[in-house]
């Protein structure tokens, strides 16, 4: 597929989502101008490219579409509820469409006639034959006449200056035919007042003529003085013009004035004149009065028509919109990013392998400068993560459609809040997340939020609430799904994990870890399946996605008020700041936005109860490991060895890593681990140490989780 | 050279032995003002103009518009060549010269 396709597809995409986002809000907020604009110029501009490209068939369907959206615009048809909802079908099929124009296979026939039946559905006319025939080209709207139309106004002084207007008249004859004339006199005052020096003459002369507008006016040039002239195209001239308006380069764009000369819609001397008149309208005593831009001053003068004016600003708001987006943003592949992430990685390493080295060597006075160059590894480090970071509010927003539908279907009535949209995190982690969110949303709608005569029964509004919220805490995101729907029921997904054998009927469980069962594969509580979730597959996938994003997930619910699921994740899954550990002279990385704490063997602040498997730091009980243990790592023989406790957290729970040796803070460029070890409990990825040795990452939350298991089972 | 004016207590024919341009209009207008004031129609006649111009147009205008402002006959005669290209010119020629020289004999007499 070559650029220009994929560019097609990427804005087709981009128009789409900003229509579906446009029809949302206007559910909320219907009749806002802006947002039909919007849908209006989403199908428009769609429309357009594809004619560029030759895909015919997008173009057959939005063509009627973008007719129907100019009605809408115009105030012709009401964007109701009926249409909003068709109009929503009409953007999930131009998605289709465009996806199987540019997938090289064709059209399958079946979506050409879906697309018909929704037009059909529509607009109530047939599409299914006129799709196939070329549209008959719309009457051009008798709208000028194929006629310039010249307007000469003569100042009070012109007849005593020597012009004579009927000179210049007859010299028109010259250049073209007058088709018309009309002599105003209407200025001439009653017989007391008349002066038969002072000119009050006017004349509108329809005139046909191969001339250019600048030959037109030079007729006029020696009474330019004395004489408004005003100078309007015929339509066909006009209809030049506007494509000469679209074919300016964009860099011209930046004065109305400027543009409309350089089609040779305006004259010189008719900018010049508004220019003046703009002047001295800013200049009039009541100046406060707003001054009227230079295409109001023009039109009304009748220099050129509305219409090219609106045409010119349009392009010119379109070239600025183009220059503004190309100011901020620029499109980068995303492996380019990579590349450069990787780089990055190597910098940091070569950077450690120099420090090291200047250390090893006693080169003190090196030192600062390798202090210096870290230090600027690290900012660098930081902007090219920066450059992946993308704002979670765009998934977000996505679920409003899913919600909106799903809610329709089950008949739930439900609103969606969305907080925290700013957020950002890594652009992978974003993507990675999407499905699993979509899985938790779809489960809230359905299982969570009743229906609404039985929240009314509950005392609850008919309106059920689902929220997603997105936050910062202490080196990872937050993400959180609440409803305030029938809650979690502890008792059946009890029942149901002893009915297939997951937990034993004498196992004790607390509630939390009964809600952790739903992540369990094959366990879903709901009698019926329905058409999105109950199917009990899901929890588990997204169990193990977020896994794989080496995120938490938990979910805290209360009977009758709702449900609240929490995901904790990792901001970045490149670069981190790490604090080494070594165990059994292995040296292990924690990512140090997990580290609560560190304390020394020999502090009287902590006590292990190597029975229970349970750490006492200051009165508070936590699980622990001793890595060396539980990575099984052969014992180097020191046995007197002065161990260090180093507290790891990650939301609520906590725990204590017994090590031997606290090395400190040190920037980890994470490489994952090969497939080999991927079965490799505790371990989540390796860096490369200065020194050139391997250091393994260490899982966190597999090793809490491992700790946990070991405290209960003792 | 100038206005011959022929006047009685109702009617005045004018006859214009001159140009009609910016260098006349003053004049012109000077002693045919007061004449719209006294007569009930006025008649004049261009067969003699030599030279017209837009302030010529202009004042024959004036007079028309006064004239029918008063209610009174305004009647342009066989107007030369160079005045009846002009005012065909300006499209003025419907307007104030007469269809057929008929109508506007009957037009003066039972007005």
């Amino acid at each position: 597929m070559d650029d220009m396709t994929q560019t097609f597809i990427q804005e087709s995409e981009e128009l789409l989502t900003q229509m579906e986002d446009a029809l949302l809000a206007l559910e909320a907020e219907p009749g806002d101008s802006e947002q039909i604009n919007s849908l209006f110029r989403a199908m428009h501009t769609i429309k357009g490219a594809a004619g560029i490209f030759g895909f015919d068939p997008v173009v057959e369907f939005t063509h009627p579409v973008e007719t129907v959206l100019d009605q809408v615009r115009s105030g012709g048809r009401e964007l109701d509820e009926a249409l909003a909802g068709l109009l929503l079908e009409c953007k999930d099929h131009t998605a289709r469409l465009v996806e199987q124009v540019t997938g090289g296979d064709g059209v399958d026939p079946e979506l050409v006639s879906a697309g018909q039946q929704l037009l059909e559905r529509m607009t109530g006319r047939s599409f299914a034959r006129e799709t196939t025939e070329p549209e008959a080209e719309p009457v051009t709207e008798a709208s000028g006449s194929p006629f310039w139309l010249i307007t000469l106004q003569f100042g009070s002084d012109a007849l005593r200056n020597g012009i004579d207007p009927a000179s210049f008249i007859r010299y028109l004859g010259n250049i073209g035919e007058i088709v018309d004339l009309m002599t105003h006199h209407d200025h001439l005052p009653k017989a007391d007042g008349f002066d038969p020096e002072t000119c009050y003459l006017g004349f509108d002369i329809l005139f046909r003529s191969d001339a250019s507008k600048q030959e037109i006016q030079a007729v006029f040039e020696f009474a330019e003085d004395d004489c408004d002239i005003r100078i309007l195209p015929p339509a066909e001239i006009e209809s030049t013009f506007e494509a000469m308006m679209e074919e300016l380069p964009e860099d011209h764009t930046q004065r109305l004035g400027e543009m409309l000369l350089a089609v040779g819609a305006i004259t010189e001397h008719e900018l010049s004149t508004s220019l003046q008149r703009q002047v001295e309208q800013a200049a009039s005593p009541e100046g406060d009065a707003v001054v009227p831009p230079v295409g109001e001053i023009l039109v009304e003068q009748k220099a050129v028509s509305r219409g090219l004016v609106d045409k010119a600003l349009d392009k010119q708001q379109r070239a600025k919109q183009k220059a503004s987006q190309e100011a901020s943003l620029i499109r980068v592949d995303s492996a380019k990013l990579g590349r450069l992430i990787n780089l990055v990685g190597e910098l940091v390493i070569s950077n450690a392998a120099v420090k090291l080295r200047v250390e090893q060597q006693g080169l003190g006075e090196l030192s600062e400068l390798v202090a210096a160059s870290e230090h600027l590894v690290e900012e660098i480090r930081d902007n090219a993560l920066q450059l992946r970071m993308v704002q979670i509010g765009d998934t977000f927003s996505r679920f409003r459609r899913v919600v909106r539908d799903v809610s329709r279907e089950l008949e739930k009535e439900i609103d969606l809040v969305i907080t925290g949209g700013e957020t950002e995190l890594d652009k992978t982690v974003v993507e990675k997340m999407t499905d699993p969110l979509t899985h938790l949303v779809r489960n809230s709608l359905d299982h969570g939020i009743e229906l609404p005569q039985q929240r009314l029964r509950a005392g609850k509004p008919a309106k059920g609430t689902l929220s997603l919220n997105a936050f910062h805490d202490s080196g990872h995101i937050v993400i959180q799904i609440r409803d305030d729907g029938a809650g979690l029921d502890a008792d059946k997904i009890r029942a149901k994990a002893e009915a297939i054998g997951l937990v034993r009927p004498d196992q004790v469980m607390t509630e939390k870890e009964i809600y952790q069962l739903i992540f369990a594969p094959g366990l879903s509580t709901k009698e019926k399946a329905s058409n999105l979730s109950g199917r009990g597959v899901g929890m588990d996938v997204v169990r193990r996605n977020i896994d794989a994003l080496r995120g938490i997930i938990d979910i805290d619910s209360e009977s009758g008020v709702g449900t609240t699921v929490t995901i904790h994740l990792p901001l970045t899954l490149a670069i981190i700041d790490g604090f080494m550990v070594g165990a059994s002279g292995e040296r292990y990385v924690i990512p140090l936005s997990m580290v609560e704490e560190c304390v020394e063997m020999d502090s009287s602040d902590w006590e292990l109860d190597e029975e229970r498997r349970y750490v006492n730091l200051r009165g508070e009980v936590m699980p622990y490991l001793r890595l060396s243990e539980f990575l099984q790592i052969p014992d180097d023989g020191g046995h007197n060895r002065r161990e260090s406790l180093v507290i790891v957290r990650i939301g609520q729970h906590k725990a204590g890593f017994v090590v031997d040796t606290l090395y400190g803070e040190l920037q980890t460029v994470i490489k994952p681990l090969g497939r080999i070890f991927s079965g490799f409990r505790g371990i989540s990825g390796s860096t490369v140490l200065g020194s050139g040795e391997v250091a393994l990452i260490l899982d966190v939350q597999g090793l809490i989780n491992a700790a946990t298991v070991q405290m209960q089972l003792h | 050279m100038g206005l011959e004016i022929k006047q009685d207590e109702t009617r005045a024919v004018v006859d214009v032995q001159d140009e009609m341009t910016i260098y006349t209009a003053a004049l012109h207008w000077d002693e045919l003002k007061p004449l719209l004031a006294k007569v009930k129609a006025i008649e004049i006649n261009l067969s003699a103009v030599s030279e017209i111009d837009s302030a010529g147009v202009q004042l024959l205008l004036a007079l028309m518009q006064e004239s029918e402002r008063l209610h009174n006959q305004f009647l342009l005669r066989d107007p030369a060549d160079e005045v009846q290209a002009l005012l065909k010119l300006l499209h003025l020629d419907q307007q104030l010269l007469p269809a057929r020289p008929d109508a506007t004999q009957e037009g003066v007499q039972h007005g």
